[in-house]
């Protein structure tokens, strides 16, 4: 089973069982955080999905698209590990992720 | 592939009435005044000498209508509940129909427009709310079934209202297109077996008080649904699927409307004229199937190619002499207007997902009847102004290409390909322990 660990806006940490193919996104919303609002439903159009990933964690996942890089550096809260979890998509090779949901803008 | 289990077929045996229902409105109520349409605007013209641009601002009238009411109507379905919002769409249709007898200026010609306006949208979405409250294992099917309705009435209604305009006049012919809807679809409404169907399933919400919290429920999707649609617009995939849709849906009701007109400059009888929008019926059903697969496959690049199909057709009808090219432009048609009735439908879904579907299908629906709305006029009034289809022939081969363009550059970012999708779900099976 994948893993990945989702820090809350009120510092608590939950370990999510994920399905590979979905993305973060959807497996955040789907257990009942509502810390995200994911507006858009994940077609890249918003940041309300926006999280920081774990330094040692950033090297593990794909580089950013032009859209999803766009979306974040005009966010107040961009950090250079920034990213949007409907753009991340779930498999074996992110086992134990560990990201921090961004603060709301 | 297919689904025939036990619950399926209990479900289909236990509500079958309700289908029966659906059907009936859809062919008599919804295809009867919609279909017969185009076979309107000949008469018009040979007996009050209107210009094409006005017979047919006849199909603008409806379709702007109907673009405002497909956005109300879901509401007055809720409070009226499916029956009375079935028989008040669908009566307004017949009246639309019989008010052809009194027409003898602009003015009641479309108000009959804005009348048919209001019956079309209005029944398709109570039968939808019908087919989906009443059919949860097979509501896909069902829904395919009930549709049926509508691709029976585009063939039959060309030829039964050509031999009925020849038989008692276009007044009376068209007027007596309403008679399914008077004695056939009301009455099964309210009486005997089939009636008794639909007041079982049927939940008025007019006289139950709201509840505070369902108040307070409302409101706040209501609410979510704006903030999504703000943040969406500011997607460029948006406005290509939106300036796709409009444009193809421009193109394609066009020509539809313009049909009976052009195969009368061709000097073709009132019987092949019917035969003819009869074929276009006839092939659409047997190629929707096909073009929904298509679609399935090669998603935005598949409907980008299948858009040119309006561009030929548009080529085709400069040629419609040669009895080929007449068959070809027939099949182009078809394939073409089966293209613009699910580019909305799947583009959305490829497009955006499944979270804001139901609030961008209605836009892009609202989006596409204005095409509807916009493309009969344009054609008329480019008719009226040079004395021929030769200049909007013109236009029409071009504006495809340029719905081919804007769809092409759209990101599919939901769209698993047939064949991947399987592939994927055969690698989940044993990843998910409980």
């Amino acid at each position: 089973m994948i893993e990945v660990n989702v820090t809350l806006r009120d510092g608590e940490t939950r370990t999510l069982a994920a399905r590979p193919g979905l993305s973060l996104m959807e497996v955040i919303r789907d257990s009942g955080i509502d810390d995200i609002l994911a507006m858009c439903g994940g077609c890249c159009a918003c940041a309300t999905c926006h999280v920081y990933v774990a330094e040692d964690d950033t090297g593990r996942l794909p580089e950013r698209g032009p859209d999803e890089a766009d979306l974040l550096e005009t966010s107040d809260n961009f950090q250079p590990n920034s990213r949007l979890s409907c753009q991340i998509r779930i498999s074996e090779a992110i086992n134990g992720l560990s990201v921090t949901i961004a603060p709301e803008e | 592939m297919f689904r025939f289990d036990e619950t399926f077929r209990t479900e289909m045996k236990g509500h079958w009435p309700a289908l029966v229902v659906a059907f009936s409105c859809l062919l008599l109520g919804f295809s009867a005044p919609a279909f017969a349409m185009p076979f309107i605007f000949t008469e018009v013209i040979a007996e009050f000498g209107w210009t094409r641009e006005q017979a047919t601002l006849l199909a603008s009238a409806k379709y702007l209508t109907g673009a405002g009411a497909a956005l109300v109507v879901g509401r007055f379905v809720d409070v009226m509940g499916v029956r009375t919002a079935l028989a008040t769409t669908i009566g307004i249709g017949g009246l639309g129909l019989l008010s052809f007898l009194w027409v003898g200026d602009l003015t009641v010609y479309y108000i009959a427009g804005v009348m048919l306006g209001l019956a079309g949208p209005g029944a398709m979405v109570a039968v939808k709310v019908l087919v989906s409250r009443t059919f949860h294992a097979s509501q896909g099917t069902a829904m395919g079934v009930a549709l049926l309705g509508t691709s029976l009435g585009s063939v039959i209604t060309p030829l039964i209202v050509a031999a009925a305009i020849s038989a008692f006049g276009w007044r009376w012919g068209i007027a007596g297109m309403s008679l399914g809807i008077w004695l056939v679809a009301i009455p099964m409404l309210y009486l005997g077996f089939f009636s008794r169907a639909i007041a079982a399933i049927d939940k008025p919400r007019l006289g139950r008080k709201q509840t505070q919290e369902e108040r307070a429920e409302s409101k706040a999707k209501a609410k979510a649904a704006t903030a999504a649609l703000l943040v969406l617009t500011r997607n460029v995939n948006f406005w290509l699927v939106a300036g796709a849709v409009f444009i193809a849906a421009l193109v394609d009701q066009a020509f539809i409307q313009h049909q009976v007109l052009i195969f009368d400059d061709l000097g073709l009888s009132r019987e092949m004229t019917a035969l003819g929008i009869s074929a276009i019926g006839l092939v659409g059903i047997a190629c929707r199937v096909l073009i929904g697969n298509l679609l399935d496959r090669f998603s935005h690049k598949g409907l980008s190619f299948l858009y040119l199909t309006l561009t030929a057709t548009a080529v085709f009808a400069f040629l419609l002499v040669n009895p080929i090219i007449f068959i070809g432009f027939i099949v182009l048609r078809a394939v073409g207007h089966a293209a613009v009735l699910l580019d909305t439908t799947v583009m959305t879904k490829h497009a955006f997902g499944l979270d804001n579907y139901g609030t961008l299908i209605g836009v892009y629906t609202a989006i596409a009847v204005l095409g509807f709305a916009v493309g009969p006029w344009l054609m008329g009034r480019m008719h009226d102004m040079s004395g021929s289809y030769t200049s909007s022939f013109i236009l029409f081969t071009i504006l495809p290409l340029v719905s081919a363009v804007l769809i092409w550059f759209m990101k599919p970012k939901f769209w698993i390909p047939v064949g991947r999708e399987a592939k994927a779900s055969a690698s989940d099976v044993g990843v998910i322990k409980p």
